[in-house]
């Protein structure tokens, strides 16, 4: 368990926390300007906070009722900023050994043994955002800070190395606080999102629930599974429920794991008989909730183990006389589903 | 024959400008280093002081550190107990040119301590380095070039030392006889000549340490 109970003021409001985290990921996400990286700051030991606690576990990091202040070097945080940092007078090799002995697990998952004697003046942004994670992870930290690890990344490497942060957290078990303005990865990577606006939580929660609330289009249907063949254009994402979804062929090797994203906009909802259409994807799915949101539905559908959400008018509500415990088919197209992490199958 | 008293001057002035650069740098990192990172109280009465002697005339620092030394003074003979035998000697001028190109060697070392990103001293505080490691490992490797030619300028600075060296330390030939002093013995007693061989012998050194002094600061500039 985590304790965060911090207040700075900043330039233009104060930053105000009292939360209580579950290991696992946070995601933290909210506007810019709206004091996230001052959070982490302040968890790092950047920045002194003007009153507050931090805990992990039993250890207090802060208590400024009680003068306790750990000193960073003590915190056994592992933090990635934004602008990564790695220090420029070392190699990739002596960057990691600054925080401690290499370990080859953390040498493989981020595959750096050819990027080792390299000058990291010289690296690629995916590669320093590579660097940069390994390295806080050689420092055995207790917590994870991941300041918008994947901003400035270009679409495929995005998609591998929010693969890879998918498989940091399956690894190595660590919690992690994730800061993001970008929805979709913090649906895809986070068991619970917290939503800052002006230095306070104005939601916490799992991210369906917090992302939904928020405006259109910060909340998605995420489908993970593997690909387990191409035809035509177009491949079967194997679902975890069994169930399977024609998508854009990715051009991954049958058996990688991928994550797609699918808006909510992009799901009709039908009743009775349908004609021929080019949507390829026709799931027989029943109705379990109805939440209106200003002037729209979000209509939560359950098929097979897999459950979806589709946004739609009061018309239509009305209309096709959705209710809990109805069957409907849900229709999207194989285009509509967009590739947002990718890990290539070992070969 | 008449080579080995140009030779002298010129060993005296490079010795005595190594030593006082040998002995202002510490003193000048370290003091850059505290205006540079942290702030405490009469920072600025510090800053002023450490500023003072660029300002003074030398003369006024030479007058100070004879008193200083000198019979009578708070760190004389008598007082100390000991006889530094100081003034005087080749050591009175070290501790002069040392005196005067000590601010200039701070002020440049501030400077390169304050370009470095602070940002990368708390990242190797995370990482799990207490304060003095991070200031061997990262601060001062990334403030080197900036710290060189800090040090060059201090260099350059006591090369010329004048003022101050010729009221502690005389101007005796082959121990305390600096280019700068031997320059004015000559234009004193009208060798023309041999003034013009010495100005020129000075302005090369000086062109040379500059050059690379800049050279060093163009090379950080873009690291």
């Amino acid at each position: 368990m985590i304790e965060l109970r911090l207040s700075q003021p900043l330039a233009a409001f104060a930053l105000e926390l009292d939360l209580r985290l579950e290991a696992g990921c946070t995601g933290v996400f909210g506007p810019s300007g709206s004091g996230k990286t001052t959070l982490l700051e302040l968890v790092a030991g950047w920045r002194r906070p003007r009153a507050g606690r931090v805990r992990i576990g039993e250890r207090v990091l802060i208590d400024r009722e009680r003068r306790v202040e750990l000193a960073p070097e003590h915190r056994r945080i592992g933090y990635v900023p934004q602008d990564v940092l790695l220090l420029p007078h070392w190699n990739v090799r002596e960057n990691l050994l600054a925080a401690g002995a290499l370990e080859a697990r953390v040498l493989e998952t981020f595959e750096l043994d050819a990027l080792l004697e390299r000058d990291v003046r010289s690296l690629s942004g995916g590669e320093r955002a590579r660097v940069a994670l390994a390295r806080a992870l050689l420092s055995q930290p207790e917590l994870l800070l991941l300041d918008e690890p994947l901003t400035g990344l270009d679409r495929q490497r995005r998609q591998r190395a929010l693969a890879l942060l998918l498989s940091v957290k399956e690894r190595f078990a660590i919690p992690m606080l994730f800061v993001s303005h970008d929805a979709t990865d913090v649906q895809v990577l986070c068991d619970e999102v917290l939503v800052l606006e002006r230095g306070r939580v104005v939601a916490q929660g799992p991210p369906a629930r917090v992302l939904a609330a928020q405006p259109a289009g910060s909340y998605e249907n995420i489908l993970r599974g593997r690909i387990s063949g191409a035809s035509e254009g177009s491949a079967t994402l194997e679902l975890a429920s069994g169930i399977g979804i024609e998508v854009s062929d990715p051009g991954l090797a049958p058996g990688s794991a991928a994550v797609f994203a699918l808006r909510g906009e992009d799901v009709l909802v039908a009743r009775g008989a349908l004609p021929r259409l080019s949507a390829r994807n026709r799931l027989e799915a029943v109705v379990i909730s109805l939440r209106e949101d200003s002037g729209e539905v979000w209509v939560q559908a359950q098929v097979g183990g897999t459950q979806l959400s589709s946004r739609v008018t009061l018309g239509a509500v009305r209309e096709l006389e959705l209710a809990p415990g109805v069957a409907v088919t849900l229709l999207f197209k194989a285009t509509s589903c967009r590739l947002v992490a990718a890990r290539a199958a070992a070969s | 024959m008449g080579e080995q008293p140009e030779l002298s001057v010129l060993r005296v002035t490079l010795q005595v400008a190594l030593a006082a650069t040998l002995l202002v740098a510490p003193l000048s990192i370290g003091a850059g280093w505290l205006l540079a990172r942290r702030r405490f109280p009469l920072r600025s009465l510090v800053e002023t002081l450490v500023a003072l002697p660029l300002v003074l005339p030398p003369t006024a620092i030479g007058y100070l550190l004879l008193r200083l030394f000198g019979r009578g003074g708070p760190l004389s003979a008598d007082v100390l107990g000991f006889d530094p035998d100081l003034l005087f000697t080749w050591k009175a001028a070290v501790l002069a040119s040392a005196v005067v190109s000590f601010p200039l060697a701070t002020r440049s070392a501030r400077a390169a301590f304050e370009s470095v990103e602070p940002r990368y001293e708390w990242m190797a505080r995370s990482l799990g380095m207490p304060p003095a490691r991070v200031f061997l490992r990262v601060t001062l490797p990334l403030a080197r070039r900036g710290l060189a030619a800090a040090l060059l300028l201090g260099f350059a600075r006591a090369l010329g030392e004048f003022g101050a060296t010729a009221i502690v330390a005389g101007s005796i030939p082959g121990r305390t006889q600096t280019l700068s002093l031997a320059i004015f013995e000559d234009i004193q007693l009208g060798r023309e000549q041999h003034a013009l061989l010495l100005v020129a012998v000075s302005t090369l050194l000086a062109f040379g340490v500059i050059l690379v002094s800049e050279r060093l600061l163009a090379r950080g500039a873009r690291a």
